[in-house]
């Protein structure tokens, strides 16, 4: 017989330490299991020291031929938050109900207006700075006030519209300086959820099984009656749990869900990603003195929204701050013999001319997207995953090809030209696999349709992936999850 | 041109340094295929410029710096 515990949540990124803070908060008890280690102060070290590698971090990932993509997330206290970027829109209307307007896939069970209490607590829980922006209903009262707009925005914003205020964390990490000479305040170290795990780790009712992988949850009937658990060293241990909140992300809340042999639904299926392109847009003339307080200020939603998304993906567009990286430009100028004060006046040139722009697109949702277990295991005798991602389908290229189309044709008053095409970072958005809907695997309330004390959070429950980044909408789900569970409870 | 010794150890900025000159030598220069040139100048330029780190997006980066950011740049 193992240990008993009230509520037992599986991660401490976002989702888990947000569902994890509404319960202590009613007075419950709540342990997280969480593979990495708990060190509270870990926003200050450099990234790739966030993660302490052990037997239970390693990233037990294989991706299947054809279908290879690099997964961005990370086993710590504070779970993938301590890589996030801090942007932090919310979705759509629409995004919510694809197949009630355009027949495309599937609506989600719940709509923005749903959701909207949640919104507002997730951006007072993540620190947000916004205004109100046209793609977004009742985005007037944001916590913090929007950064300026950088002089990029003054530039082209007006040709973008509708564009208004990017939602960020006002905090950024170290590595994200205010890239140009500041406007706004001074930028601060965070951009993750460990401020709110500084909180609940001195709070009664909250504990944490930290360097602790969740390797299996035994059922009886329609309960998870055992979540049994796994240590570095190979200690096993179980806990009795009264209900139990998977808060991992797309591929960790597949992988516990396949590992327990819980395959009711399309567990695993349909995995999402966004689509990212950089564009270097090129203009006659200089941008004027730059300026910007943080690294991006400002979010177009001129190719987000309309019927054409029965055929092409919605996409946004972030003009990116820092400008143009010029290394590689350099290296090239260099090779060509470039020297003095010709290679500087070429670099400012090149600098000042050049906007770039950041491009997430959505893509259709597949099945042939998918988490699955592997035959090979880990040290510690866990299934490997195996991870399928075919190469981005025709519906996102056609975003990406109309967004390149359109901004030269609207920013054709500054005589721009694409000049440069990138691909961004693919992997970090991990959506999809234990989606919510009738037909998917958790309901409305991100209850297992069959297991009556498991509930599914996180980037796995969505059933469609806008374009938008999935954050702050993975915040409200988790506060939403969260007071659902003591109303429950009560 | 401090920061870059203390990261990468003077005999690494040396070499590249050394690189780095024969490369942009205009009358050297003329000798090697551009591509070359390119290659032998780049090793001090990422040196003394460390990166993108203006943008996690960009970098193929896990917790565990599985990810190369000067790849992901390119």
């Amino acid at each position: 017989m193992g240990e008993a515990i009230e509520t037992v949540v599986v991660g401490s990124g976002i989702s888990g330490l947000l569902v994890a803070r509404e319960l202590v908060a009613a007075g419950q008890e709540v342990t997280v299991i969480e593979r990495g280690r708990m060190r509270l102060d870990a926003d200050t070290f450099p990234h790739a020291q966030r993660e302490e590698p052990t037997a239970v971090t390693e990233h037990n990932t294989e991706t299947a031929p054809g279908g290879e993509r690099s997964w961005k997330y990370g086993y710590a206290f504070g779970g993938s938050s301590l890589l996030w970027a801090g942007v932090a829109p919310r979705l759509l209307p629409s995004d919510f109900e694809l197949r009630s307007r355009y027949g495309l896939w599937r609506d989600w069970p719940i709509g923005y207006d749903d959701l909207l209490p949640f919104y507002h607590a997730a951006e007072r829980a993540l620190e947000i700075s916004g205004g109100p922006h046209p793609l977004f209903p009742s985005s007037a009262d944001y916590p913090l006030s929007p950064p300026p707009p950088s002089s990029v925005d003054r530039l082209l914003g007006p040709l973008l519209e509708p564009f208004g205020p990017l939602p960020i964390t006002r905090r950024l990490e170290p590595e994200y300086p205010p890239p140009i000479e500041a406007e706004g305040p001074e930028v601060e170290t965070a951009g993750n959820v460990l401020a709110i795990g500084r909180e609940l780790a001195a709070a009664d009712g909250f504990s944490v099984r930290e360097g602790t992988a969740a390797a299996r949850l035994r059922t009886s009937g329609n309960r998870v009656t055992e979540v049994e658990c796994i240590g570095a060293d190979g200690t096993q241990s179980r806990i009795v749990p009264k209900r139990v909140v998977a808060a991992a992300h797309g591929i960790e809340n597949a992988a516990l869900l396949l590992r327990s042999d819980l395959r009711d639904g399309p567990v695993g299926r349909w995995l999402g990603d966004h689509t990212h392109v950089v564009l270097d847009v090129e203009l006659d003339e200089p941008m004027g003195p730059w300026s910007a307080s943080t690294r991006d200020t400002g979010l177009s939603g001129a190719w987000a929204e309309g019927d054409w998304r029965v055929e092409r993906g919605s996409a946004v567009v972030v003009p990116f701050n820092p400008g143009l990286l010029l290394r590689d430009r350099l290296v090239g100028a260099l090779a060509d013999g470039a020297h003095g004060d010709t290679l500087r006046d070429q670099m400012a040139d090149l600098f000042s001319r050049t906007a770039v722009v950041y491009v997430s697109v959505e893509d259709a949702p597949r099945e042939d997207r998918y988490v699955e277990l592997s035959n090979r295991k880990d040290r510690l005798g866990l299934p490997l995953t195996r991870v399928s991602y075919p190469p981005d389908g025709d519906y996102a290229i056609r975003g990406v090809q109309e967004v390149r189309r359109g901004l030269e044709e609207r920013l054709a008053p500054l005589g721009a030209r694409i000049v440069g095409n990138r691909i961004g970072g693919h992997g970090g958005h991990l959506l999809g696999t234990c989606f919510m809907g009738p037909d998917g695997v958790v309901d409305e309330n991100l209850r297992h349709h069959r297991l009556e004390n498991l509930y599914l959070t996180g980037g796995s429950a969505f059933p469609t992936y806008s374009a938008l980044h999935p954050t702050t909408t993975i915040a409200a789900l988790a506060i939403r999850l969260g007071r659902h569970l003591v109303r429950d409870a009560a | 041109m401090r920061k870059a010794r203390n990261r990468l150890g003077s005999r690494s900025v040396v070499v590249r340094g050394l690189a780095f000159t024969l490369a942009t030598n205009p009358l050297l220069a003329r000798l090697l295929p551009r591509r070359l040139r390119e290659a032998a100048i780049r090793p001090l330029v990422y040196a003394l410029i460390p990166g993108p780190s203006e943008n996690l997006l960009y970098a193929r980066v896990t917790l565990l710096g599985a990810g190369d950011r000067e790849d992901a740049e390119r």
